[in-house]
């Protein structure tokens, strides 16, 4: 593709027309939103609003219905979620996912074999390079010390620094998270937040859904907000207060219903 | 193939299909409410046809038929409160199946040493007395008892199911397991209730075939391939659809029986089961959400 | 704590991405794990010292077999997390394979073996393809269906299979090494074979399990949707490794099938299968050195009880059930639970 002048790169992510219906209820229709590259887009609505089904038909764990999804241009609609994971689209999940078998280190160097670039068949002064930066990450989070312990044994909170660290020590093209602050106390949410930030100025771009308003304004350049499955509207973070719609849809309904 | 033998292919087919029904409405039933593949599910199977060849001879059919079910069920009970109900709900999925296949072990041989091997059968005067006739077709009572006695019992577990609330809680348990909390009927209540179901059906399925053919102790295992791949093709949760299936390959199997070995047919029946997996693998009736 | 950013040496962890150097050879030998793999060899290789009695030779022989079959299962269902009743099924696969090369064409013994756990594997990819995707339960109900079938099919396929009798008479296996026969028609020289192939299978099986597939393979049976998101391939790994076990037990079977020179449709009774299970629950799932130790108990086990067979797998049963409602993770994983606690009880205690 010849760059000709004022011809932009494609956006990170690029979803429209998503529909997904289960047993007749559907959960998502016509969802529409882009993510440019360095920016962290907020998903956000109340409970049952379609964020993670969202969230799991672009990564591949579920089929959507209809829809486009393209990455940097390239269409990863029904494909595997290993094969997008590779592609660069990496995750965590809101129930968080560990190995409780397995150890700290375990994870984080079985991550960065399935999904950094440099992969496997880097020299051994790569890998060690990738030592350093998962054992940084591990200090970091103040996980290094239990960093040879199987991971069934952390906290919840330490569960969810891990399934972050892991996230984000490979680099990955666009970090999603869904809900990294649920569930956690203040002191872990300054250590999420924080790393998000951090991560975010070295230019990792993010797709995060939260329900933290603070998280929101403070860290969000943007957000899409879903309710029932569709979307309400897309602008920066005071979009939440200055529309009404989403202010009452965001606020005044939330609570209801079961996780969406 | 004129009239009159394509209709006695379609009264056996009914027949069998009836069976297959029971049993496999029991096993999608545990498997909706309580997650349990039940591996001893022909084993119970087997000791229902066992109750019901003691106790017919002392009370009579129909009696006979309703002791064997009361006993079967309080038995499913017994088995969730003393096994199932102590495996921590969280834990891994095998552990269940394994426990059930344990149990089969134990039930399976227990008959074997308590009453040997060798295939007993009813006492003719024990058993259903002279046939039906519809039409041309003869039908033997003892058969079209086993249709009736499922018919009954599978029309008693739709009303159940769908008319009660305590039904309605099971069917939603199935769909989503903390949804029953919600609505405040205890998990627990509904666990026994489950088994009782599950493995009275069983019990009933064994029970109706035993005034009419042969009872041992490994009737189960032959009977347990077909009815386990009749649940998975329907899908593993839905009991419509477990019942479904179980008329459908009831009919094939009659109208196929005369064609082919046994060999044939149960590369049939796996072959057909694969394929099914391969387009849809929730099966075919199935509200399980598939990620 | 300190936030010293120092690089944890590699030696302190059981981390998979550190390798402590060794000699090349000892490295590829499996390096500090090969563990108990020496002690256990050494202590299969002096059985016919101690043992004369060729009853119990035989007896030997068995518990190495089960040995083999155990731990292939345990690859399975205790590492990668596949409940899989087609265990047997391929054991009689592979038996019946090499039973007819050997009796219908004069193809080498040893590849006529080895081709037992080929054909195996191959139908093992065949069935795996399409089943190894799919929930557990279907799963576990489909492989059960296919080891039902082959039991059919071995009865009735009279033509191939010999039908209910089967076929019997098969020769002892021999090789001729220049100027040197060895058979192995005496079950202690049949020890000789066996014992040489467990040892290799098991070196081969754990060095599986102790590489990073092995890893792998753990991590699909803890959370295989993660496994996914890290970018895993995971039914390309549970294909390759329910193939590769379908090997080892198809050939395993081919051995224990000539052990008994004669092979028919009751190899695939439930018996071997419920065996299986019950070495691998109660030795502990997912452990492997108590898990082989466990399958001897299993082989000795009917001697020391002289029941009917009935009777023990009623004992087997209740055994079973009362194992996975205590000790689900069987004796293996209790004790490696016990060592856990102790290191992380030090971990805790003060900066080691």
């Amino acid at each position: 593709m010849t760059a000709t002048l004022g011809a932009a790169a494609p956006p990170a992510l690029q979803v429209t027309g998503l529909g997904k219906s289960f047993m007749g209820v559907a959960a998502l229709s016509d969802v529409e939103f882009t993510l440019s590259t360095g920016t962290v887009l907020g998903l956000i609505g109340p409970n049952g609003s379609g964020k993670s089904t969202a969230l799991d038909c672009v990564t591949g764990f579920v089929r959507p219905d209809s829809g486009q999804i393209l990455l940097d241009g390239e269409s990863i609609f029904g494909k595997a979620p290993h094969l997008i994971a590779r592609a660069g689209l990496v995750r965590t999940f809101q129930t968080v996912k560990l190995y409780d078998q397995l150890t700290l280190d375990e994870h984080m160097s079985l991550s960065l074999r399935g999904l950094y670039k440099a992969g496997r068949s880097g020299a051994s002064r790569r890998r060690s390079a990738e030592r350093k930066r998962a054992t940084s990450w591990l200090v970091e989070f103040g996980l290094e010390q239990l960093r040879s312990a199987p991971a069934g044994i952390l906290s919840y909170g330490q569960k969810k620094l891990l399934a972050l660290a892991a996230v984000l020590v490979t680099q990955p093209r666009i970090a999603l998270l869904d809900e990294p602050l649920a569930g956690v106390n203040p002191r872990i949410i300054d250590l999420i937040r924080d790393a998000i930030l951090q991560a975010n100025t070295e230019g990792q771009t993010f797709l995060i859904i939260e329900h933290n308003v603070e998280f929101i304004t403070s860290c969000c350049s943007e957000v899409v907000v879903l309710d029932a499955g569709k979307k309400l509207a897309a602008g920066p973070p005071s979009v939440i207060w200055d529309d009404p719609a989403v202010y009452e849809a965001f606020l005044g309904r939330k609570g209801d219903g079961h996780a969406g | 193939m004129d009239a009159t033998y394509t209709w006695e292919l379609l009264a056996n087919g009914v027949v069998l299909g009836s069976s297959y029904a029971l049993l496999a409405a029991g096993l999608a039933v545990i498997f909706g409410v309580l997650n349990v593949v039940n591996f001893a599910h022909g084993a119970l199977y087997m000791l229902g046809a066992f109750a019901a060849y003691f106790f017919i001879p002392l009370t009579g059919y129909w009696i006979g038929i309703l002791l064997t079910a009361a006993t079967m069920a309080i038995l499913g009970i017994v088995l969730q409160e003393g096994l199932l109900r102590r495996l921590p709900p969280d834990g891994a999925f095998s552990r269940s199946m394994l426990l059930t296949l344990g149990l089969a072990m134990i039930i399976q041989n227990g008959a074997i040493v308590l009453w040997g091997a060798g295939p007993r059968q009813l006492p003719e005067d024990s058993r259903p007395q002279g046939h039906l006739l519809l039409g041309d077709v003869i039908i033997p009572t003892g058969r079209a008892f086993i249709v009736v006695v499922a018919v009954a019992t599978l029309g008693a577990l739709y009303l159940l199911l769908n008319r009660t609330q305590v039904g309605r809680a099971m069917r939603g348990v199935s769909q989503n397991p903390t949804a029953a909390l919600v609505v405040g009927i205890s998990p627990e209540r509904i666990g026994r209730l489950a088994m009782a179901l599950g493995v009275g059906l069983a019990g009933i399925a064994g029970a109706t075939l035993t005034p009419v053919f042969t009872v041992s102790p490994q009737m189960g295992i032959t009977i347990v391939f077909k009815v386990f791949a009749i649940v998975v093709i329907g899908g593993l949760g839905s009991v419509p659809g477990a019942v479904i299936v179980a008329y459908l390959v009831g009919m094939l199997e009659s109208f196929a029986g005369g064609y082919g070995s046994a060999m044939t047919q149960s590369i049939s029946v796996f072959l057909f089961m694969i394929a099914i997996m391969l387009v849809r693998p929730q099966g075919l009736f199935s509200t399980e959400v598939r990620v | 704590m300190t936030a010293a950013l120092h690089v944890h040496e590699p030696e302190e962890t059981n981390d998979v991405m550190s390798r402590k150097s060794s000699s090349p050879l000892h490295k590829w030998l499996g390096g500090r794990h090969l563990g108990p793999l020496l002690p256990t060899a050494a202590a299969i290789a002096l059985v016919p010292a101690v043992v004369t009695n060729d009853y119990f030779i035989d007896v030997a022989n068995l518990a190495l077999t089960f040995m083999v079959l155990g731990t292939a299962f345990n690859l399975l269902y205790g590492y990668v997390g596949m409940l899989s009743f087609a265990q047997v099924a391929f054991v009689g696969i592979g038996g019946y394979a090499s039973s007819w090369l050997v009796t219908h064409t004069d193809l080498w013994q040893p590849v006529a073996f080895l081709a037992g756990g080929g054909v195996a594997a191959l139908v093992a990819a065949v069935v795996g393809a399409v089943t190894v995707r799919l929930s557990e339960g279907a799963f576990a109900i489909i492989t059960l269906s296919f080891t039902l079938l082959c039991a059919v099919v071995a009865a009735e396929w009279t033509g191939v299979t010999g039908g209910r009798q089967g076929i019997f008479g098969l020769p002892a296996p021999s090789l001729s090494l220049g100027p040197v026969d060895l058979v192995a028609d005496t079950p202690r020289s049949y020890y000789y074979l066996l014992a040489g192939f467990t040892v290799l299978a098991l070196w081969a099986m754990q060095r599986l399990v102790r590489s990073s597939a092995g890893t792998v393979m753990i991590a699909i049976r803890d959370n295989e949707p993660l496994a996914k998101a890290q970018g895993y391939a995971t039914n390309n790994y549970k294909l390759a490794v329910f193939s590769f076990c379908a090997f080892v037990t198809g050939l395993t079977g081919a051995l224990h099938v000539f052990r008994l020179t004669t092979i028919d449709p009751s190899i695939f009774d439930f018996y071997l299968m419920q065996v299986m299970l019950i070495i691998v629950i109660l030795g502990g799932a997912g452990t492997f050195w108590p898990v082989a130790y466990s399958a001897v108990l299993f082989a000795v086990l009917p001697e020391m009880l002289r029941m009917a067979d009935e009777a023990r797998l009623i004992v087997y049963g209740a055994l079973l059930v009362l194992g996975l409602l205590f000790l689900p993770q069987g004796v293996g994983g209790f004790l490696r639970a016990r060592a856990m606690n102790r290191q992380l009880r030090d971990m805790r205690g003060g900066r080691s």
